[in-house]
Order: structure tokens, then C-alpha cells, then sequence
């Protein structure tokens, strides 16, 4: 599977994967982008079976340019999300977990879309995939007091990530970051971990 | 049917869209005007008959979107039940208030569907009013009978309705109040039907009129 991080702050939001596709235990894909932007206000983490997880962002995007083309204003961050979980909901449920940030006129929100169609608004953060336990475990020992903005909480959901890849066969390689500031444009970065080897200075007996 | 009468004829009009508009000609009018602040809706109803209480012409479809119905009373129904659906179904899918913009475009392409698959067009003329942008941008919508859907300033419809509109032009350039503009349109229709009318001359009528509030407010 995978894991993915949300992280709501007082600037934003910031969405957090790491990289890697398995099929089964062997690691299909090293530099896989597991955040899909929907819009320019929008984005989800996709986690579970890649098939299902592309063709629904592709359906939530398509819908967002379907309602923004007919009635002439796009959809809210409620409606997206009221969407999401009912598109799968209908469907009878997806292999797959998901983290919707969305982006309106009342400032950002960070939602919780299950596989099943269940929606929570979250108001901290959220994790999803396999490399879940590790994750939250650095999550909720974080000093909260200390996550004021999008560079905190990045550098936060990064260490998370980091955490599962060290602990969980279905995540790792590296990180990819999506940043959704209450205004201004949006960002997605990738990170690569090293593969350099190094010698160890102390041998092991 | 004589399917003939929903084909083009050699005029360029479809005879049956001809006849559904004077279905809605016959109709007790319903009016609306907007500012970029206001909507306000009117509707004519017959009064002081001991064993008629009027037709249900205004129909609140959500918070921010009323629609008035006139013409044919069964179609006006059908209209009644598809508004329903759509109210409901908006809310399950995207947990929101159908605006007017997108009833608009619901009932266009009902209407206009009608005719690509072969069955007679409603004879109801249809008025969207409310508020889009959840709540935020006043606004009228006309769905013709063809399927048609435009934005209006202001609109009347119905027995009457351009002695009406005619009316509520000049009342609206007057600089009149909204609320006063389109009471006065109203009362004109109702002026010219007993004026053309010895049967309409004996009745009372009764004009309803309604300031739009948006959710927002």
C-alpha cells in the first residue's frame, strides 16, 4: 500500500506521500506521484489499488471542469467532498483510502474519504495507507505548539512519512509534498532518498 | 400524434411549441424583476371564489431558488414532481442548495428533450428566480417551452404579459421600488384581462408578492 499524511495549519494544508508502488513484495515503481492535483484548489492522496485510485481522481477532476464549465462557478470544498464520498459510496466502495485538501472562499479543508465513502473533516491531521502506525506515531508525538505554518508542518509530515518507509515493506523511496496555502498558488515537490552506499565505521562482530 | 406537428413546418416553427405557448399565454401571470441586490417574484391567482383557493404557482425548490409555473395545470405538476427530484438528488450527490442556474439547465434540457423523443411539449411558461453562487449573485431565468433557457432583468408571463413587461420596464426606469415596479405590472395584467374579458370582468384577483431572501443573508 502506502502512506499518506494531511496536515491542517493555521496557513493551509500540506499532503504528504511517500513513493513507492508494490505489487505484492516486489517494488513495481520507486518514483511514483501518489498526490493528484483535481484543480488549482484541490488535491487528494491516492493509497490502495492504483487502477481504481487514478480513475477516481480522473473522475473528481472531470467533474470539477464539468461543474465549473455549466454552471459557471466551480464546485465548494463541501460539495467536492460530498462528491468524493458519494462517487464512492455509489460505487459500492474502492480498494483505497484517501485525503482530500480543498481550497474556497472560507479558507482550506482537510478531509478523511474512505474506501468505503465515509467522509470526516479533519482538523489537524490525518494518515492513511499501510505505513499508517509509524506515521501517526511521530504525528501524535509532535509538539503541536511549535506547528504554526506550511514550513512546520512540512518538515512534520516529512519525518512521518520518513518514519513508515523505515518500518513498512509498501512504502519508501522517497517523498512527494503538495502545498495548498489559504491564498496563492499551490505546489507539489518531490524528494528522492539517497542510494549512495556508505561503509559502516564500525564492523559488526 | 401527427408527428408532423413536432417537425419543423415550412415557416421554421414547430406547430407543437407554437401551441404549447399559447397554453402558456392562456395562463394567470407570474412575474419577476431583479437588481443586483434584490429578487422579487409575483403571481396572479383568482380570489374570493368560495370553492377555489388558487394554484400553487410559486414553488420554493431550495433555499436560494424559487420557481413560478404557469399554463397547463397537469404539466405544471409534472414540473412540480421533476423540481422535487432535482432538489433532492442535488442535496444527496453534493449536500448543497440547488441554485437557480442549475434548475435552469435541468429543466432546458427536459424540455427540449421532450421534443427530440417525439412527445408534446409542456404548455408551461416557466420562471427561475433566486440567488446562484450559494446565495451570493441575484438572478431570473425564462425556460421556454422549446427548451430555451435565458437570463432576464425582468420577466412576465401569462395572460397579460406584455402589457406587463411594458409596465415593468418603465417602472424599473422610473428608478420605482422593485417591490412596488412589479405589483404594478401585476395589477395591469389583471386591469387588461377584465378590460378584454366580460366573463373575467365579475372576478376577483389577487396579487401574491414575494422579496427573495439568500441563504446568505
Amino acid at each position: 500500500m502506502t502512506t499518506t499524511v494531511g496536515i491542517k495549519t493555521p496557513e493551509g494544508i500540506i499532503l504528504a506521500t511517500d513513493r513507492r508502488a508494490t505489487m505484492g513484495y516486489y517494488v513495481a515503481d520507486k518514483d511514483v506521484v501518489k498526490i493528484e492535483p483535481l484543480d488549482d484548489d484541490s488535491a487528494i492522496t491516492i493509497a490502495g489499488s492504483v487502477a481504481q485510485a487514478q480513475a477516481y481522481a480522473h473522475l473528481l477532476r472531470l467533474n470539477l471542469e464539468l461543474f465549473r464549465t455549466r454552471r459557471g462557478w466551480p464546485l465548494s470544498p463541501a460539495e467536492l467532498a460530498k462528491l468524493a464520498s458519494y462517487s464512492i459510496q455509489r460505487s459500492g466502495g474502492v480498494y483505497g483510502q484517501f485525503i482530500l485538501a480543498t481550497r474556497g472562499a472560507d479558507g482550506t479543508h482537510l478531509w478523511d474519504v474512505g474506501g468505503d465513502g465515509s467522509l470526516i473533516t479533519k482538523k489537524d491531521f490525518t494518515v492513511t495507507g499501510s505505513g499508517t502506525g509509524p506515521a501517526v506515531g511521530v504525528l501524535e508525538s509532535a509538539e503541536w505548539s511549535k506547528i504554526k505554518g506550511l514550513k512546520d508542518a512540512t518538515e512534520l509530515a516529512k519525518r512521518a512519512v520518513r518514519a513508515s518507509t523505515q518500518r513498512d515493506v509498501a512504502s519508501g523511496n522517497g517523498f512527494v509534498v503538495y502545498t495548498l496555502p489559504n491564498s496563492g498558488p499551490s505546489k507539489l515537490q518531490t524528494f528522492t532518498f539517497s542510494t549512495e552506499v556508505t561503509e559502516d565505521t564500525e564492523v559488526a562482530k | 400524434m401527427d408527428m408532423a406537428y413536432l417537425h419543423f413546418d415550412e415557416s421554421g416553427a414547430v406547430p407543437a411549441i407554437k401551441f404549447a405557448r399559447i397554453a402558456v399565454a392562456m395562463g394567470l401571470p407570474i412575474l419577476a424583476a431583479k437588481t443586483d441586490k434584490e429578487v422579487v417574484v409575483a403571481t396572479v391567482n383568482r380570489d374570493g371564489a368560495q370553492l377555489f383557493t388558487g394554484a400553487e404557482k410559486s414553488i420554493q425548490v431550495s433555499k436560494d431558488c424559487v420557481v413560478l409555473v404557469t399554463g397547463h395545470g397537469g404539466d405544471t405538476n409534472q414540473i412540480r414532481q421533476t423540481l422535487r427530484d432535482l432538489a433532492v438528488n442535488h442535496k444527496f450527490v453534493l449536500g448543497s442548495e440547488v441554485s437557480p442556474k442549475e434548475v435552469s439547465l435541468a429543466l432546458s434540457d427536459y424540455l427540449h428533450q421532450l421534443g427530440m423523443s417525439y412527445r408534446r411539449p409542456l404548455g408551461v411558461g416557466i420562471i427561475v428566480a433566486g440567488f446562484d453562487r450559494s446565495g451570493l449573485a441575484p438572478v431570473i431565468y425564462h425556460c421556454d417551452v422549446d427548451g430555451n433557457a435565458t437570463d432576464r432583468v425582468g420577466i412576465a408571463l401569462g395572460k397579460g404579459s406584455s402589457e406587463a413587461e411594458h409596465v415593468l420596464a418603465e417602472a424599473l426606469k422610473a428608478k420605482k421600488p422593485l417591490e412596488a415596479a412589479i405589483k404594478a405590472a401585476a395589477e395591469a395584467t389583471i386591469k387588461g384581462m377584465k378590460e378584454s374579458n366580460v366573463d373575467i370582468a365579475s372576478q376577483s384577483f389577487r396579487v401574491d408578492v414575494e422579496v427573495l431572501k439568500s441563504s446568505m443573508k
